[in-house]
């Protein structure tokens, strides 16, 4: 069984047919030329303009000059970036929706390989086009590096930081591209969820970098690893460090880590959801899947626990990061996952029917009956890691650490409650579900959100926040039902939610056959 | 060897395929004929291991489909009903990239490739491009991409559905001599006159149920148990008519003209024997008697008349 496994590995990996296939039409003609050709054109109207400006000035100090190329380095490598995100994505989306479109999806499915092979040659193109765009903008940044304002360790870390964002988003454009049957609707979405991951690391390297300037940190800002993934701050956070629990880990070890399990768990999603049959590829992708959250909730537990002192003050309690840490890894981390599982189209696709609530034997099969025990299942080992990741960096697991659990599972319940009800009502195809699916839940939202405004209003900011069913676990707890409080309603909103849909959708099952 | 056992499909509360079964030996060209929506398509999407059963299996080689998937795969060719072809390689490209695919070792790729475009003649469309090719050559190029790895079993779908005469003439001539080669050919139509001249056994599909499998001849005896017998003579072809009228097993006669009788007989080979005995004996100039050909067309109507009804 082992063998057979790493036989398939290597033959994933190494010479995947898809991978050569893409080189071949990726190089062909003059597009690719043109398209270099307008890429290098960019770069030198950017690199020319800086390098020219300082020419023109004459004499200038070398300390002045070696902080104008510092500015170039950190400007140049944004661009780099931005460029990357926008392109990988896009060819990732592109080249599934394209598999579908032509129809060739049956063929490469009826060959003896894995949707894992199909996903994975895509994947590593993409990559090896982010090399190519990046090794293409190599020699007009080492300008930079001979006038003394920037090292190659400093340029090449950055430049290997920028690919794993690369690698990172093309692997959203794989999830995106099975989404939809259509090349712009997937490209939109993939840019979309470039925009959340965005804003999420985003958020985490100034997280990291105000608690690293709390405690008195000086010198360059400690964005820890998350920096390395945000456009803008790749080329301050890859040679720095996280401290991980009595180690201080190199940031970019870290980010490829992270970006590894992250492109592999949307790889996963991705490969569930075109599996052709439900048995075997399904199976070892929801096992896969299983592993992956399992070290997912230990990583997020050991990383939090090494948060420094600093974030600990201030009356919120290190339960209260890492419980809100953990609804937002098992939490939120869900919608996508959630909206991949539970939706079906009820009519479109007949093989997305229902075929029941709940089946604990369908948990390694991509049935509806399904989703509800491997959802669980899911959770349970994120649950296990993290908890078991607080435990073995801090010796011991705060009883109000607990009481965050129940939310962090009751919103994936909810969630599944509102993707039953957008299959139901959903008379299109599978993707065409899941857009409503994700309709249903950003309507919720802004409902959750008046409905609290109207309620609350006079008593302030806080009240309202802490009182919102979905986010009101990360506000101040003494004004709201409190975080167990939340994690039960969203539990009674789910079951109302899943038990009318079903009825509902029993009801449809009679009435056809009468 | 393919053995179809008791294969179901169901979407839902619909049955697209309700426990098929029959058996194939190497060689056999298979005639899957239904009209649209009759479960063709579903059935070969089971064999070629892009849809689940619902219950039931089919072992190839003993291999089951939906144990062994992988193994399964490795032994099939599964043409659709569409091209599904990449427009941006050539033809070789397109080849060698299904090649890869199904594990064909680098070194004998070169080699497996101008085999298969030999064999489907398109040896001088080598280094074009997949998107220049015309129908019938696109058509061909499928069918070289199922051959890359010598499968054991072809399911064709529909495959020669937009061809023109040439190029179907040109494939059927293409899957008799691969049937020949000793591969099993499934080859699913609902233009029952394409299949008739190669396919050695055919299955009637309506509805999702198989409702006839065999030979075309043995599915049209089990049919009907009345043969069109023809006698040509060198003269008294009216007075030979009279003479048949009311022997034994005769339902009708019929004069064709001044040397050819027709009867519709209901007898036994043994019946036919004593019959043609009887004919010579009487001193009828007898040339020829032969027995009309049974019409695939004749045959699918006919059973699927009853399912209908």
């Amino acid at each position: 069984m082992l063998g057979a496994w790493w036989q398939d590995t290597v033959k994933t990996y190494r010479g995947n047919a898809i991978f050569v296939r893409d080189f071949r039409s990726q190089m062909r003609g003059w597009k690719p030329m043109w398209f270099w050709l307008g890429y290098l054109g960019l770069i030198l109207l950017v690199v020319g303009s800086f390098y020219g400006g300082i020419m023109r000035r004459g004499t200038i100090d070398i300390a002045e000059l070696q902080s104008i190329l510092v500015g170039l380095f950190v400007g140049f490598s944004t661009l780099l970036s931005y460029l990357v995100l926008l392109v990988a994505p896009a060819l990732t989306a592109i080249s599934i929706v394209q598999e579908f479109d032509r129809k060739s999806i049956d063929l490469v499915q009826s060959a003896p390989v894995s949707a894992r092979y199909l996903l994975v040659g895509r994947l590593l193109s993409a990559y090896r086009y982010v090399w190519i765009l990046l090794m293409l903008a190599l020699p007009f940044a080492a300008v930079g590096i001979l006038m003394g304002g920037f090292t190659w360790p400093q340029l090449l870390a950055t430049f290997f930081g920028i690919s794993l964002q690369g690698l990172l988003v093309a692997s959203l454009g794989l999830v995106t591209g099975v989404m939809t049957r259509k090349i712009v609707p997937a490209v939109i979405q993939a840019y979309a969820a470039f925009v959340v991951v965005g804003i999420f690391t985003g958020i985490l390297s100034a997280m990291a970098a105000a608690m690293a300037f709390g405690r008195g940190g000086g010198g360059a800002p400690g964005f820890g690893f998350w920096g390395v993934l945000t456009p803008g701050v790749t080329q301050w956070a890859v040679l720095g460090t996280t401290p991980l629990g009595n180690w201080q880990a190199p940031n970019l070890l870290l980010a490829t880590v992270t970006t590894l399990f992250a492109s592999r768990l949307m790889m996963l999603g991705a490969a569930s959801a075109i599996a052709p049959t439900l048995t075997p590829d399904i199976g070892r992708l929801r096992a896969n899947s299983l592993v992956a959250a399992l070290l997912f909730g230990l990583m997020g537990a050991f990383l939090v626990a090494s948060l420094p002192g600093g974030m600990r003050g201030g009356g919120i309690s290190p339960a209260m990061i890492m419980g809100n840490t953990f609804n937002t890894l098992i939490g939120f981390g869900a919608i996508t996952v959630v909206n991949y599982l539970a939706c079906w189209s009820f009519i479109g696709e007949r093989k997305y029917q229902t075929n029941g609530l709940w089946n604990i034997k369908m948990l390694f099969k991509g049935t509806p009956a399904s989703v509800l025990p491997f959802l669980t299942a899911l959770m349970l080992v994120a649950t296990l890691g993290f908890v078991g990741g607080v435990f073995l960096s801090s010796g011991r697991v705060s009883p109000e650490l607990l009481l965050y659990i129940p939310w962090g599972w009751g919103i994936n319940f909810f969630l599944v409650g509102l993707c039953w009800w957008a299959s139901l009502l959903s008379t299109g195809n599978l993707p065409g579900a899941r857009r409503l699916g994700g309709l249903f839940f950003i309507l919720v939202m802004i409902i959750f959100s008046a409905v609290i405004g109207i309620i609350t209003r006079g008593e302030g900011n806080a009240a309202a926040w802490a009182w919102h069913p979905v986010l009101g676990a990360y506000g101040e707890q003494q004004y709201g039902p409190g975080v167990l409080g939340h994690g039960l309603i969203l539990w009674a909103l789910g079951g109302i939610l899943l038990f009318t849909a079903e009825r509902k959708r029993r009801k449809i099952i009679r009435a056809s056959y009468e | 060897m393919l053995e179809v056992l008791n294969l179901h499909k169901n979407y839902g509360s619909f049955t697209a395929v309700t426990d098929v079964s029959f058996t194939l030996e190497p060689g056999d060209v298979f005639g899957f004929i239904g009209s649209n929506g009759a479960g063709k398509t579903t059935t070969i999407k089971m064999l070629a291991t892009l849809l689940e059963p619902t219950h039931g299996t089919a072992r190839l080689d003993g291999f089951d489909i939906t144990e062994h998937p992988l193994e399964v795969r490795k032994r099939i060719g599964y043409m659709p009903d569409f091209f599904g072809l990449y427009d941006d390689v050539k033809v070789w490209e397109y080849l060698d990239y299904f090649s890869a695919l199904y594990s064909v070792p680098v070194k004998d790729r070169p080699g497996v490739i101008d085999n298969v475009l030999e064999l489907t003649d398109l040896t001088f469309k080598r280094d074009a491009m997949v998107a220049s090719l015309s129908r019938g050559m696109q058509q061909r190029l499928c069918l070289a991409r199922c051959l890359v790895h010598d499968p054991t079993l072809l399911l064709l779908d529909e495959p020669a559905s937009g061809l023109d005469p040439r190029a179907r003439a040109e494939l059927k001539e293409l899957l008799a001599e691969l049937g020949r080669m000793g591969k099993i050919i499934l080859v699913s139509s609902h233009i029952l006159p394409e299949l008739a001249d190669f396919c050695n056994k055919v299955g009637i599909i309506e509805r999702g149920n198989m409702l006839a499998f065999g030979g075309v001849d043995e599915i049209a005896r089990g049919l009907k148990s009345i043969k069109v017998l023809e006698f040509r003579v060198m003269d008294r072809a009216s007075e030979l008519s009279m003479w048949l009228h009311g022997k034994p097993n005769i339902q009708n006669t019929y004069l064709m003209g001044a040397t050819t009788v027709k009867v519709d007989f209901d007898g036994s080979h043994e019946n036919q024997v004593e019959l043609v005995r009887a004919i010579v004996n009487a001193g009828y100039p007898v040339m020829e008697v032969r027995e009309e050909g049974v019409d695939l067309e004749d045959v699918f109507l006919n059973v699927t008349q009853g399912a209908l009804n």
